[in-house]
């Protein structure tokens, strides 16, 4: 009888087990059984460098543990989208940096605070101000202390030279051309002399202090603004009529105080030309022409709140929206949809600094050159959107962009959004007729010196999204540095052309995960789930009838001892590849040992142009494997 | 009186002009060095910059006619770490054998591991006899770096008497330094290192057990297949496929009545992957007709190593 119902309850096991999906773990576990790697001890060498100021533990952790990567992304995408204020993300970025910031804690003190007397505003606009102003002094002592650990001549290097190492400029890229051969040589040992110098001194910038600084705004701006969204703008009265000449149109309140200017807009239109340490404007459609939450050298702290209304931001200077050098600048701007417009590091910039856009409703135009859009640099710039069809448009380093010691973001919370980064910086080393991009979910390095940072994309919801890139873009990364793009939902279309959709490039990590949707992939070469010289680029689509296209090293390809994984775990999908030598789950041979390439489709009736082919398995290279799974688990 | 201070003043001069002649001609001297490693910079970047192949090598070859200029001009680049510089540098220093194996060995005391281990390379490359025995100690290196390097030179180096010290490097904790090892150790057909080498067929990294079967193989011992062979009945997982692995790479007929049965061996994994090794049986009838049986074998992964496997045996 018993061995009755051992045989019942096996059948009944086995049968359960053959309906479940093949997990993506098994997978790559059973395809890299098959090359005769065992995956618990697949790991990059990280001998050859020195460890510098900058690496990151995580990525040298990833780079170790290469499998890990998936599910870490996944993790790093799941904390940002289940945090419930913004204080938590901007702590997640923290703790991506590896800074061990405290928790704000706000008590009110005994300060005088300069709009007690001020009898026209309301008690709940008071009580506001109060918040954010108290937080303003404590993050003034923070960032007080870190800057005088240098002098005037040091802090006016890194102003000038920190951006000056990541620009390129057009003119530049003009007279190279005439050039001797020594000249550039010695331009670029020149640059690679200056870089030293100056990320040397940054790197004794206290960056867990600018960012406890940061989180004390954000807490206290968030607390601050529950009341303010409560406040109805026509109930408050202007104190005074007031002339200043960097603000025109409907003020309520203007007054200065030592750590820079307060102003507060009221229901009409209010048009702001200057550089404040706090503005909170209650209503109406309204322009920014220099800054908003924009820190600089001059004002290291700044903060911007727009209640109500369609607003213009429009400035030509750098860190001017939500952007901070050596400091913490903070927008944040709850209704309307809104225009975006700036120049170099202008929107969501954190350069030695922490900059923070929060953008709650509607749908709204980035636009920005160089550095913007959630661009970190020794700090972090985090571009939060948490609703409405919103169009970003940058040239390089945009969208979730992270360099040395730094952590850019990119968090759209939903709708149909277009992302595009490319169009102005010739990419000379490569194609001409090609610019770069290193945006959308991009981390980078400068090699040999300094570890990369995080550049992370993530776009929630459900929205059918739009990513178009050139070269280095859409959850890739160079050197000792970690890029992500995710992409919870929608059908979504990426367009790149090299170094793109889950690609890491020399000793680093790029993934490209989306979670569900008809998906379009198009690029051209080293992408798709492509590592090279010991990097590691994944591509992990989970639901949905994808479409690739590829041309060559790209789909599961692994280049000069990279490791590159493609897994799509569902849908009828396309594949198409013009060069099947080295693409579809391909592994080259080089300096003697291998690179791994694994192409896996789980599930789904799929068809093939190039080396794969549906419910079939072929080889590529001495370590490249494709698998296309037989639906039932295969002997 | 006049004349003996006339005589004194002359001898100053002629003194004076000795040393103006003396100090001047090293001056001269140096400004032509100095010319000399600018002309080599001029070359070597020039070079690096031209994608025509004849251009190039014109300019390459006037770069070697400079010898130590263009050696010290190498030297110069090492710091800056660009990897272009250092590969194309790599490339040439061959054809500087002769004067380039001096300063190199000099640059192995230096405080830098990057340096030391470039040099390393360049000595490898440049097959520097002389380099055999410091590379030996540097085997002790406490310098990841300078380890692995010291590692795989000595294998291009090609001297045989260091395969006793390679031997002892498959030991070390650092995956990089023991691969280096085994490739090393194929390269100079060292028999003496064959059980060391058998037993990091299950080293836990991937690169360490395939470039121990490469090594075993490019031995070629008949001694490796007996082993191997005896092995092959305890072993398990990625151990047991680089024993399969290496015996068909190794060709030796005696191992068919182990591999052939494995062809029905229930796991779809071991039939594929002895598919694979036994596709190097180039030619024989025997092993082409028992893979045949294998393309309609219910597993995927077995039908397509069978059809690779036939396709190497016939020679495509």
């Amino acid at each position: 009888m018993d061995t009755v119902k051992k045989v019942l309850v096996l059948t009944f096991a086995l049968l359960l087990a053959g309906d479940k999906p093949l997990s993506r773990t098994t997978a790559i576990n059973e395809a890299l059984e098959r090359i005769k790697i065992n995956p618990s001890k697949l790991s990059f060498n990280l001998t050859f460098t020195d460890i510098d100021p900058f690496r990151l533990r995580f990525v040298n952790y990833l780079l170790s543990h290469p499998l890990k990567t998936i599910d870490f992304t996944d993790s790093v995408a799941l904390k940002l989208v289940s945090a419930k204020e913004p204080l938590e993300i901007v702590r997640a970025a923290s703790e991506m940096l590896e800074l061990k910031a405290t928790m704000p804690v706000l008590t009110k003190g005994t300060y005088n605070y300069p709009w007690k007397s001020a009898g026209q505003l309301t008690a709940k606009l008071k009580e506001s101000l109060d918040i954010i102003y108290t937080a303003i002094l404590r993050a003034e002592e923070n960032i007080k202390t870190v800057r005088s650990g240098f002098t005037t001549a040091q802090l006016d290097s890194l102003y000038n030279f920190l951006p000056y190492l990541l620009e390129i400029s057009e003119e530049e890229t003009e007279s190279k051309a005439e050039l001797t051969v020594e000249e550039e040589d010695s331009i670029s040992k020149s640059e690679q002399r200056l870089s030293k110098g100056v990320l040397n001194l940054a790197a004794r910038i206290d960056r867990t202090k600018i960012s406890e600084s940061a989180m004390t705004l954000i807490y206290a701006c968030d607390l601050a603004l529950k009341t303010l969204q409560q406040i109805d703008p026509k109930s408050v009265k202007a104190e005074k009529a007031y002339t200043i000449p960097e603000v025109s149109g409907d003020i309520l309140y203007y007054t200065e105080t030592p750590q820079g200017a307060v102003v507060i807009g009221g229901a009409g239109k209010t048009v702001y030309s200057g550089n404040f340490l706090l503005i909170i404007d209650l209503g109406g459609d309204d322009e920014y022409l220099l800054s908003a939450g924009g820190a600089t050298n001059s004002q290291p702290i700044s903060i911007a709140i727009d209640i109500r209304g369609n607003d213009i931001y429009r400035s030509k200077e750098p860190y001017a929206f939500g952007s901070a050098f050596l400091g913490a600048g903070i927008l944040i701007d709850c209704e309307g949809s809104d225009l975006y417009d700036s120049k170099n590091f202008g929107i969501a910039t954190g350069i030695a600094g922490f900059g923070f856009l929060w953008d709650q409703a509607g749908s709204d135009l980035y636009r920005g050159d160089t550095g913007t859009e959630g661009c970190g640099y020794i700090g972090a710039g985090i571009l939060l959107d948490s609703s409405g069809n919103d169009y970003y448009y940058g040239h390089l380093y945009a969208q979730g962009f992270g360099y040395v010691g730094g952590c850019g973001l990119l968090f759209d919370k939903e709708g149909n959004d277009c992302y595009v980064a490319q169009g102005k910086y010739q990419d000379k080393i490569r194609r001409r007729d090609h610019n770069l991009s290193l945006s959308q979910g991009f981390g980078f390095g400068a090699r040999p010196d300094f570890s990369g940072g995080v550049g992370i994309l993530l776009d929630d919801g459900n929205g059918n999204d739009t990513y178009i890139a050139d070269v280095f873009a859409q959850g890739a990364s160079y050197w000792y540095a970690f890029g992500a793009l995710v992409d919870r939902g929608g059908n979504d279309t990426y367009q790149a052309f090299q170094y793109a959709q889950g690609c890491g490039t020399h000793i680093t990590i790029g993934a490209l995960i989306d979670y569900a949707g008809d998906d379009n992939y198009l690029s051209h070469s080293v992408s798709q789930g492509c590592g090279h010289d010991l990097a590691l680029g994944v591509l992990n689509d989970r639901k949905g009838d994808d479409n690739y296209v590829i041309y060559d090293l790209s789909q599961g390809a692994g280049n000069a001892n990279g490791i590159g994984i493609f897994v799509d775990e569902a849908g009828d999908d396309s594949y198409t590849a013009k060069q099947d030598r080295n693409s579809q789950g391909y592994g080259n041979f080089r300096r003697e040992y291998g690179s791994i390439g694994l192409m896996l489709d789980l599930a789904g009736k799929d068809s093939y142009i190039g080396k794969g082919g549906d419910e079939s398995e072929w080889t590529n290279g001495r370590y490249g494997i494709g698998i296309d799974f037989v639906p039932q688990k295969q002997k | 009186m006049r004349s003996s201070s006339h005589k004194k003043c002359t001898g100053i001069i002629i003194f004076l002009l000795f040393l103006v002649s003396i100090f001047g001609s090293g001056a001269v001297a140096n400004t032509e060095a100095e010319d000399k490693v600018k002309r080599a910079r001029h070359l070597f970047l020039t070079a690096l910059k031209t994608e025509d192949r004849g251009n190039k090598e014109k300019l390459i070859k006037e770069f070697v006619s400079l010898k130590e200029s263009a050696v010290e001009y190498i030297i110069s680049e090492i710091d800056w770490k660009d990897p272009e510089h250092l590969n194309f540098a790599e490339e040439i220093i061959p054809r500087l054998a002769r004067v380039a194996e001096r300063p190199f060995m000099f640059l192995l005391g230096d405080s830098s591991a990057f340096r030391v281990s470039v040099a390393i390379r360049f000595l490898g490359k440049i097959k520097s006899k002389r380099a055999v025995v410091p590379l030996i100690l540097l085997l002790n290196d406490y310098r990841v770096q300078v380890r692995a390097s010291s590692a795989y030179a000595l294998g291009e180096i090609g001297d045989k008497s260091s395969a006793v010290y390679i031997r002892q490097a498959l030991r070390d904790t650092v995956p990089a330094v023991r691969r280096n090892a085994c490739i090393s150790l194929g390269k100079l057909r060292s028999k003496v290192a064959i059980p060391e080498l058998i037993k990091c067929l299950d080293d836990t990294a991937y690169s360490v057990a395939y470039a121990a079967s490469y090594a075993l193989i490019s031995i070629g011992d008949p001694s490796i297949t007996d082993t191997l062979l005896a092995l092959l009945p305890t072993s398990k997982g990625a151990f047991r496929y680089h024993i399969i692995e290496t015996l068909g790479g190794l060709r030796d007929e005696k191992s068919l009545p182990v591999l052939l049965p494995l062809l029905e061996h229930p796991s779809f994994i071991e039939r594929g992957i002895t598919c694979e090794a036994l596709g190097n049986f180039r030619g024989n009838y025997r092993v082409a007709n028992a893979l045949k049986k294998l393309l309609n074998d219910p597993s995927p992964f077995v039908r397509m190593e069978a059809t690779n496997a036939l396709k190497s045996i016939r020679g495509y």
